[in-house]
């Protein structure tokens, strides 16, 4: 891949880094040996029908990746690593847990947030504008949007946001923090996640919590580790993922791609073609060298794209190369953006782990992307591309601050 | 399992261009719902034509489905049963 991504870089003199909607990709082709920084070897899986049949087939799974005779996959593990999260489990036992969700996450049930979400949307623009120009739009839009969301949809009134800040940093990192600093920060996330819990069965209330708890006791298989793991993994995937994504499509829509800014106000409908594209063409990261894709290991001999990959291997699923797949996709982000999509993007995944929140993020991109053109027509960013300073040394990477003026 | 006494029988269509391949509804409703060799559900057995007893299964297999990939028809009217128009 093209680009570095060192947290001990970022301080001066080093190369500026580009905009996410610049990295180049891998160009497609048959899987291929690689190997992780681990050492460990790693089928790279590129194109987009094979990248979908890694993650759709149920030869390949990713509690494999954490069976006992499993290789090492990252030097430094992170909340990704946990065996017990819903993330690491297959089959029944992850459906079992994944259905104390689910409900929550269909498209109906997250169309019904859309008028609060709105809301949200139109007070953070107020105080961004009252702040006056220019302005932090990621201190004051992307960060604190998908903050909110997910503090209310969990009922967590109280959450504070540094705190919730260092702890996603961690849970994300890949070079940032020591491996001492990612266990201590993820005990102390474990036990804000206890606290939350016990809190919701002293208390319940309308929240995902309350319902996700209801939910696993009436099932009577899921463990309190895994009830733990979903609660600050549904915290941490909630925000960090949608901040990261908006962020990055304000980089591009505010520079690169300003043309289409006024269509982007005009109506929801083209928003939302927006949201696909950018989700399609812009990567959450560029950690490459740490994680090459979604991994998965096979449980017996597979053939995926011509190859026959042996049963024990480690598969990484490049959704990036395969959302840039031209023999699926064809045009880039300036002349495609307010198109529907060839084929199915892959960002959100595809089989059993497929992105929970995936119409949530879809919503919340949509809506602050079509409100915040609608009510500031002539946003711009306030300094060269170059300045950017990124958040580095995490799997996702977008900017820490975004300087714009109107 | 069993559904509600004296349901019509039913029928699943499956929106294959919507179907992400999650699989719940095979591991909710193996005799209602399978994967194909490209990832994506298809209806089995009279599911997909002539119709059958609607179980919780697969009731449950339509009310989860990640994406609304599924619906439940009336084998014999047409008329769409879940989810709700």
């Amino acid at each position: 891949m093209s680009t570095e991504n060192s947290a001990t870089g970022a301080g001066t003199g080093t190369a500026p880094l580009p905009p996410m909607h610049c990295l180049r990709h891998l160009e497609p082709g048959p899987p291929r040996l690689a190997a992780l920084p681990t050492g460990t070897p790693v089928w790279l899986v590129s194109r987009h029908a094979d990248v979908r049949q890694v993650l759709t087939d149920p030869r390949l799974g990713r509690a494999p990746l954490y069976a006992p005779d499993a290789p090492p996959l990252m030097v430094t593990p992170n909340i990704l690593d946990d065996p017990q999260s819903m993330l690491n489990i297959d089959g029944t036992e992850h459906q079992r847990l994944r259905r104390t969700v689910q409900r929550a996450f269909t498209p109906r049930a997250i169309a019904r947030w859309k008028p609060w979400v709105a809301s949200v949307v139109e007070s953070l623009i107020d105080e961004l504008i009252d702040r006056g120009s220019p302005a932090d739009v990621v201190g004051a839009y992307t960060r604190p949007l998908p903050v909110a969301v997910i503090s209310r949809l969990m009922g967590l009134d109280n959450l504070d946001s540094k705190r919730l800040a260092h702890w996603s940093d961690h849970a994300l990192s890949t070079t940032a923090y020591s491996a001492e600093a990612i266990g201590t920060a993820m005990t102390e996330f474990a036990a804000f996640g206890a606290e939350v819990i016990a809190d919701r069965r002293a208390d319940p209330g309308e929240d995902l919590v309350s319902s996700l708890l209801a939910a696993a006791a009436e099932d009577g298989s899921i463990t309190e580790g895994q009830l733990i793991a979903l609660v600050i993994g549904l915290v941490v995937a909630g925000h960090e993922t949608t901040m990261t994504s908006l962020g990055n499509a304000l980089v591009y829509l505010l520079q690169d791609g300003h043309e289409a800014w006024q269509r982007l106000a005009s109506d929801e409908t083209s928003a939302a073609a927006a949201t696909e594209q950018i989700l399609r063409a812009v990567p959450l990261g560029d950690a490459a060298e740490h994680m090459p894709g979604l991994l998965r290991r096979t449980v017996e001999d597979v053939e995926i794209g011509g190859v026959v990959i042996p049963a024990g291997s480690v598969v990484a699923a490049d959704t990036g190369s395969a959302n840039q797949d031209p023999e699926v996709f064809t045009g880039d982000l300036r002349t495609e953006l307010f198109s529907p999509l060839a084929a199915p993007m892959l960002t959100f995944g595809a089989g059993p782990h497929h992105c929970l929140g995936a119409w949530l993020a879809r919503m919340e991109l949509e809506l602050a992307l079509h409100r915040l053109a609608r009510r500031l027509p002539a946003l711009r960013m306030a300094d060269p591309v170059e300045d950017i300073d990124w958040r580095r040394g995490l799997l996702t990477r977008s900017p820490n601050a975004l300087r714009v003026a109107w | 399992m069993t559904g509600p006494a004296g349901t019509e029988p039913v029928v699943v269509r499956v929106d294959r261009d919507r179907c992400i391949g999650s699989g719940m509804c095979a591991l909710s409703a193996p005799g209602s719902l399978a994967l194909d060799a490209d990832g994506r559900a298809r209806p089995v057995a009279e599911y997909a034509d002539a119709g059958a007893e609607l179980t919780d299964g697969l009731a449950e297999a339509v009310e989860y489905c990640p994406v609304e990939a599924l619906a439940l028809h009336s084998a014999r009217g047409g008329y769409r049963i879940a989810p709700a128009e």
